[in-house]
């Protein structure tokens, strides 16, 4: 049995103890709790994580720490022993041991009998406390209160200091530390005395203004809102934001503090001060809408809408193109399938909203060459947003649909063939007709004019018309303008004289016509068969290539879609050719045919052989002959191959209907190389009066035209030297003056041929860049270089004038010395007049007949080169080749326009090959490409004109070639 | 049929040469187009067994060129060339096509040769039509769909023809007999490996080659042409190369083929019209003739198409001639004989056994026999001569045409009339006044046209018809009247149709099926 501890000993000597202690141990805690709260709210201030964790930390910690302190202290004072410790061992150390043994020895008898009394242990436990001095204890206690008491004091003159100091700070550190999401829970005013201004964008060319702070406002987006305002709290970082960006104030430079913000979308906007990742927000806030740029709006008069290439060849369209702020550049945009092209309409000058024009997108343009899908035109505007980027806004589209492949040339041909059988049925009236007697003369003439009008009528119209962007043009359009003239001769004839022979000689001359007629319609038949084949033939490849993508791509759907709108357009083109004649029907079959066995190969899966198959048809078409030929025979399909092969023709088959195709082309063929020698004779002319300038002429020459080159060069030296854009004056400008500085060069040379050639290409140059530059007048720069190539030009054409007399008055003084060599070319100059006499004569009369005009300028053409023979033989050089340079022009005017199949088959030999052997390439000095033909038009037209017009003459006739 | 020896040397450069070159040495080579700019080089490897197999197919025995070539290492180029070649004898173009790819053979010139031939044929039958008659043993091949009413009249001329060579030339063509019809030269050059000008200079329709007739369709030309007598002179030459081992010379080979495609039907009266012994000796007299062995590589590449027209007549002469004079078992025993013929004179020699004369005794025998014939040939059918009025001709024969297309039919009889005046045989030329006579309701007068055919010089299509139709009686001329038409000119709307208006159609059935195709996909 425990024996009672002497208790009132005991609490008496903890009582002195804690007496003595406690308030001080007490007043040392609160003021070690006040440090601990500060130094945490300092440490949080500094925002970034670790301080805000480290703070809390710390001071989570001091507490804790106190009221650990505060459990263990009361623990001990219900232990004896550590009463007994804490007071006597400390006081008196031996006492104390002694004590402790008496404590133990009174628990021992407690528990063990054999241990002694209990109560004498008490007894012995109680004289022992007694012995403890309460003044001892009391001193060595009042001892331990004065160190509590000094570090209380300690840690209440940082507490004090660390708030006195800038008692804001804990706030701040306090707010920082409650921070969520790093945003402060308590707001705080950082800045007053606010103004606000703002800057709409630049591009808008708008002025600023002020604006109330902080009341909501809707300002264009790119507009720059200034806010400035006077600081609370010096040496924060205070910031305007979004709660996203932030603007940093800046100095103002007089005290106070400014930030701008740049408006882009929608937002609110806030003052505060930034401390580490923490944001502390001013209560006001700033309410800010973003008026975006709107896209430019472009309407096209009519779209959207869809129309047929074929019924509409030409599509007008109209647009007008607006903006809220200001348009920079209006685009025409075709588009089809993967391709796309744009045009620009306009460049608007600055801050123009609305702009208004037309273009006239034509059939026959190019775009639409190869073009097999439909095309989607659309105008498209892009404004001046400098802010987002500058936008396009678009119209609605009109959708224009290709005429089918071979469709143009089908209609041609139909009308072409309607031209045939109105000359058909002329013919059938005359080879049944009467013989006119002399009572029905005048009944039998009246009927003849009206059949041939109205034939001819039908003719005209098919030779006029224009198919899906195509026109009768070249060898045809000769060929049948010369049978009318036969026809028309042959009908003269037989009203002059209505009796038998000429009925039998206008008959005669109407059956050649129409086998005349009959050839040319079947030589375009076959031309425009070759020509569609070919076009088909990539088709065909294109529909190979997209089977054999099918059997490998991983998109067979997308393979798919390609090969259908390939078939499709194969299709599509093989009926077309069916309607071209002999050739075309054959081959128009073939595709046919050969899309039947690609859809039952691709029914079957089997897409090998549908490729195999498009590929044959792709050859096949690559080689547009007919299907059968040989063994005799003419025209396809025809001759006889006997059993195997090597038959006879049959006699229907022997001959020709007609040369008149044949004729045609050769007319043709003589005529070109014809202007080709002659325009080779014009250059020989010219070098030989060159070759005859004296070197003392030549030198004085050269010394007068010094100064010349120099005006020249001056002139030009202020336009830009390298080419900018294409299409821009700058561009212009730089290949003015490169011709220009050619033309000095020249003129110091002593080549004033030369330099008249780069003169005069110089002022076309300068002229465009000074039309450009007008037309750019939005662009500055452009602007100005057109205004520097206009002053250039004035001087330029001063300086060209003087090279033309120069060069003039060189030939004329060469004339004399080159007497010799101009009387060989006049009599050459002969040769050609007999050689264009004869043209002219073959083409009066039979399947060779030309139109008139043509034989009328071949006849002006013969005139001037007799005429320039004479004076070449004479010795006047400068007028032989004026003369010259007249002929020329008519003789390339006989040769008249060509058409683009045509063109396209010079390219290739006749059995459709493109040329692989050798081939005579022509001299730089050779060349007689379109400069040379404006040249020679220029010379021509200013040249013959009255020297008062010459000016005006050149100019139209520019015009004209533009 | 154009054919081209082999050269011995460019088989036998490496080993067991004198062996092999003995064994080749006669054997013709299925030929290839040449390539003229890259240096090809000769095949090597089992040479041997390579020979053997080629034997076999150019004999068209192709269970036993597959047995021979089964041994064969898949690795060796000589085997694996004739591997290519069968494949192109069976059919199967796309194998040859793709086994030709490999780099080796593609080196080699028989290998680049086949390897074109097989992309032609697999290009130009890919996704075609197959029609299958086992009963008569044909496999035919359409090029163009709408030919398919052609193959009934083609499988049953095909079986008489069979016969008819089992009993002229003792050979039997193994079954199915392989015939592709094409759609024009561009194809059949394709196919074959003839050159396409070569073709359209001489007006080829058809090869036989690669174990296969391959012709071109009535519908590529604007009046079609004799196609059945064509299939007929194609299958004999498939024949002959069976029979001989290919080892038949060209003249023989045309001169037979020239005999043999009318004698499996019954003579028509314009069979020997230009007489063929004339045109010979005319086309010779006037320097357009060759001799027999100087043929060149094939009458279809002859340079004109008067000479290959000579050609074909000094050939079907002789042959005429030759078997008139040793009899029908003359051909039968030379075929025997040339099969195993050998060496330079293998051919005179067979000759000599079968007849008793070589080449050149016979061709003398022949040449004197010709000079004894007549010499008259109208202009119109003379080779290398120019027809008089040759240009108005064909203008009146145009204007007749265009006036007739556009219903002046009245206006069309007179200036075809002027024409048949100008060339009063030609049998289109009266076609065609007939048929506008016709149109403008002279019966009478265009019966007249087409009554006669001593009165004509050739052969059209549609004069046969409108001679059916103007002169129905006795019926069975009529009859045959169509039947003559079809076989010329089969898709011609008014020959198949036997002039008649639609719907109404022919009695007989497969003239009723070609006229029902004529009227859907007309030519």
């Amino acid at each position: 049995m425990a024996q009672p501890v002497p208790a009132v000993s005991i609490a008496r000597l903890r009582s002195i103890w804690d007496g003595q202690v406690a308030p001080s141990a007490r007043r040392a805690l609160v003021a070690l709790t006040a440090v601990a709260f500060f130094g945490m709210a300092h440490l949080a201030r500094l925002g970034t994580l670790t301080a805000r964790a480290g703070a809390a930390a710390a001071f989570g910690l001091t507490l804790l720490a106190i009221g650990a302190r505060a459990l263990v202290v009361r623990r001990r004072r219900a232990d004896p022993r550590a009463v007994v410790r804490d007071t006597v061992v400390r006081m008196d150390p031996e006492l104390g041991a002694s004590t402790l043994r008496a404590l133990t020895l009174l628990d021992r008898t407690a528990v063990d009998e054999r241990a002694g009394s209990p109560a004498l242990a008490a007894l012995h436990l109680e004289r022992l406390l007694g012995r403890a001095s309460p003044e001892r204890l009391r001193a060595r206690a009042a001892r331990a209160a004065l160190r509590w008491s000094s570090a209380g004091l300690v840690f209440a003159v940082v507490a004090v200091v660390v708030v006195v100091v800038e008692p804001f700070r804990v706030v701040e550190g306090l707010d920082v530390l409650a921070a969520q999401d790093g945003d402060a829970p308590l707001r705080l005013a950082w800045i007053d005395e606010v103004a606000m201004g703002v800057a709409p964008p630049e591009y808008l060319h708008q002025s600023g203004s002020d604006l109330r702070p902080f009341r909501r406002t809707a300002q264009p987006r790119g507009t720059t809102i200034t806010l400035r305002g006077r600081p609370l709290h010096p040496g924060r970082a205070v910031v305007l934001t979004d709660g996203s960006a932030d603007v940093p104030f800046v100095d103002d430079g007089a005290g106070g503090l400014v930030a701008r913000w740049t408006l882009a979308e929608s937002t609110t906007l806030w003052v505060a001060a930034r401390l580490g990742e923490v944001r502390i927000r001013q209560s006001d806030e700033q309410g800010l809408t973003s008026i975006p740029d709107q896209l430019p709006r472009v309407t096209v008069e009519g779209a959207p809408r869809t129309v047929r290439l074929l019924d509409e060849p030409s599509i007008p369209v109209h647009y007008e193109a607006t903006d809220d702020h200001g348009l920079r550049e209006v685009d025409l945009v075709l588009r089809a399938g993967t391709r796309e092209e744009r045009r620009v309409l306009s460049h608007p000058a600055a801050d123009v909203v609305v702009d208004r024009g037309g273009y006239e997108v034509s059939a026959r343009d190019a775009f639409f060459k190869k073009t097999y899908t439909p095309v989607e035109i659309t105008v498209e505007a892009r404004d001046n947003d400098a802010v987002s980027g500058p936008k396009w806004g678009k119209s609605a589209p009109i959708v224009v649909i290709p005429p089918q492949v071979g469709e143009p040339e089908a209609l041609r041909y139909e009308a072409l063939v309607k031209a045939r059988d109105a000359v058909t049925d002329l013919v059938a009236q005359r080879v049944t007709d009467r013989t006119p007697t002399a009572a029905d003369a005048k009944a039998h003439v009246a009927r003849e004019i009206a059949a041939q009008a109205a034939a001819v009528k039908v003719v005209q119209d098919a030779l006029a018309g224009t198919y899906g962007g195509l026109q009768v043009r070249g060898v045809v359009t000769a060929l049948a303008r010369g049978q009318l003239r036969r026809l028309a001769k042959a009908l003269d004839a037989e009203k002059a004289a209505p009796v038998a022979a000429k009925h039998q000689k206008l008959l005669d001359e109407s059956e050649a016509s129409l086998l005349a007629l009959d050839a040319g319609v079947r030589m375009i038949g076959d031309k425009d068969t070759r020509a569609v084949a070919k076009r088909l033939a990539d088709v065909a490849e294109e529909a190979a290539a997209g089977l054999l993508a099918a059997t490998t791509a991983t998109d067979a759907r997308a393979s798919a879609g390609r090969v259908d709108a390939a078939v499709q357009v194969l299709d599509a083109g093989g009926k077309q050719m069916l309607r071209l004649g002999e050739l075309g029907l054959d081959l128009g079959e073939i595709v046919g045919n050969d899309l039947r066995r690609v859809a039952r190969a691709r029914e079957a899966g089997d897409l090998f052989h549908a490729e195999l198959a498009a590929r044959d048809l792709a050859a096949r078409l690559r080689r547009p002959e007919p299907s059968f030929s040989g063994g005799g025979g003419h025209g396809h399909g025809s001759g006889r191959g006997g059993v195997e092969s090597g038959g006879a023709p049959s006699g229907a088959d022997a001959g020709e209907p007609s040369a008149a195709d044949e004729e045609a082309r050769e007319t043709e063929r003589d005529l070109e190389e014809l202007a080709r020698e002659h325009a080779n004779k014009i250059g020989d002319v010219e070098e030989s009066l060159e070759r005859a300038v004296s070197p003392e002429e030549l030198e004085a020459l050269r010394q007068e035209a010094k100064q010349h080159a120099q005006a020249v060069r001056d002139a030009v030296k202020r336009l830009p030297a390298s080419r900018g854009e294409t299409g821009s004056a700058d561009s212009s400008a730089a290949s003015g003056r490169e011709e220009a500085e050619a033309m000095a060069g020249a003129l110091e040379g002593g080549r004033p041929r030369e330099a008249v050639e780069s003169g005069r290409r110089a002022m076309e140059k300068l002229g465009e860049a000074q039309r450009l530059g007008q037309q750019n007048a939005w662009s500055p720069a452009e602007e100005k270089t057109g205004r520097e190539a206009s002053a250039a030009k004035a001087t330029l054409d001063r300086e060209l004038a003087w090279a033309e007399e120069a060069l003039d008055r060189l030939r004329r003084a060469s004339s004399a010395r080159a007497r010799g060599d101009l009387q060989r070319h006049g009599k050459e100059e002969q040769k050609l007049a007999e050689r264009a006499r004869e043209l002219g004569r073959k083409g009066q009369a039979g399947d060779r007949s030309l139109p008139q005009e043509m034989l009328d300028r071949l006849e002006e053409a013969e005139q001037a080169m007799r005429e320039a023979e004479k004076a070449l033989g004479k010795g006047e050089g400068e007028r032989g080749l004026k003369l010259q340079r007249d002929a020329q022009r008519a003789l390339e005017m006989a040769h008249g326009e060509r058409d683009e199949g045509e063109r396209e088959a010079k390219n290739e030999q006749p059995d459709g090959k493109r040329p692989t052997g050798k081939t005579d390439i022509p001299g730089k000095d050779a060349h007689k490409g379109p400069a040379e033909f404006r040249r020679r038009v220029l010379e021509g037209l200013g040249g013959s004109s009255d020297p008062l017009l010459r000016e005006a003459v050149k100019r139209y006739a520019e015009g004209l070639l533009k | 049929m154009k054919r081209r020896l082999l050269s011995v040397r460019s088989l036998v450069p490496m080993i067991g040469a004198a062996l092999v070159a003995t064994t080749l040495g006669a054997v013709a080579s299925g030929g290839a187009p040449e390539k003229a700019s890259v240096k090809l080089l000769p095949a090597i490897g089992d040479l041997l067994r390579a020979a053997r197999a080629r034997e076999a197919t150019l004999e068209m025995e192709l269970p036993t060129a597959k047995g021979i070539l089964e041994g064969g290492e898949a690795t060796d180029q000589a085997v694996s060339i004739e591997r290519g070649r069968y494949a192109i004898y069976a059919g199967d173009y796309d194998g040859a096509a793709a086994l030709m790819t490999r780099p080796d053979l593609a080196a080699t010139e028989e290998g680049a040769g086949l390897g074109d031939i097989a992309r032609g044929c697999a290009r130009g039958m890919a996704a075609t039509i197959e029609v299958r008659d086992d009963e008569r043993g044909v496999l035919i091949h359409l090029q163009d769909d709408d030919d398919r009413a052609l193959v009934s009249v083609i499988a049953e001329v095909a079986v008489q023809v069979h016969a008819q060579l089992v009993k002229d030339l003792g050979v039997t063509l193994p079954k199915p007999l392989r015939i592709d019809l094409v759609r024009d030269q561009f194809t059949l050059a394709a196919m074959t490996g003839l050159p396409e000008e070569a073709a359209r200079t001489t007006g080829t329709v058809a090869v036989a080659k690669w174990g296969r007739v391959t012709m071109i369709s009535p519908r590529a030309m604007a009046h079609g042409y004799p196609w059945l007598d064509t299939l007929a002179h194609e299958m004999t030459h498939l024949a002959l190369s069976r029979g001989t081992r290919d080892r038949a010379p060209l003249w023989l080979q045309e001169g037979v083929a020239k005999r043999e495609e009318t004698r499996w039907r019954e003579p028509q009266p314009l069979d020997d019209v230009p007489s063929i012994d004339t045109v010979a000796l005319v086309g010779m007299e006037k320097g357009l003739g060759r001799s027999l062995d100087r043929l060149g590589p094939s009458i279809a590449m002859l340079p004109t198409a008067e000479e290959a027209a000579v050609a074909f007549a000094e050939v079907a002469s002789f042959i005429r001639f030759w078997t008139k004079e040793v009899g029908d078992d003359g051909l039968p025993q030379l075929v025997v004989r040339l099969r195993t013929a050998s060496g330079a004179d293998g051919v005179d020699k067979a000759i000599q056994e079968v007849s008793g004369a070589d080449l050149v005794g016979w061709d003398k025998r022949w040449r004197s026999h010709l000079a004894q014939g007549a010499r008259d040939l109208p202009p119109d059918l003379a080779p290398g001569a120019s027809l008089p009025h040759a240009n108005e001709i064909a203008k009146r024969v145009r204007l007749g045409q265009l006036l007739d297309a556009r219903g002046h039919h009245q206006a069309a009889a007179i200036e075809l009339g002027r024409a048949q005046a100008l060339l009063p045989t030609d049998a289109s030329i009266r076609c065609f006044l007939a048929a506008a006579l016709v149109s403008d309701g002279d019966q009478a007068n265009a019966a007249m046209l087409v009554d006669k055919t001593e009165d004509l010089h050739n052969r059209f299509g549609r004069w046969w018809s409108l001679h059916g139709l103007l002169h129905p009686e006795p019926a069975a001329d009529a009859e045959r009247g169509f039947a003559f038409g079809v076989a010329l000119d089969p898709l011609d709307p008014w020959v198949a149709c036997e002039e008649k208006a639609a719907p109404e159609l022919p009695r007989d059935p497969l003239r009723k099926a070609i006229c029902e195709a004529a009227r859907r996909a007309p030519r």
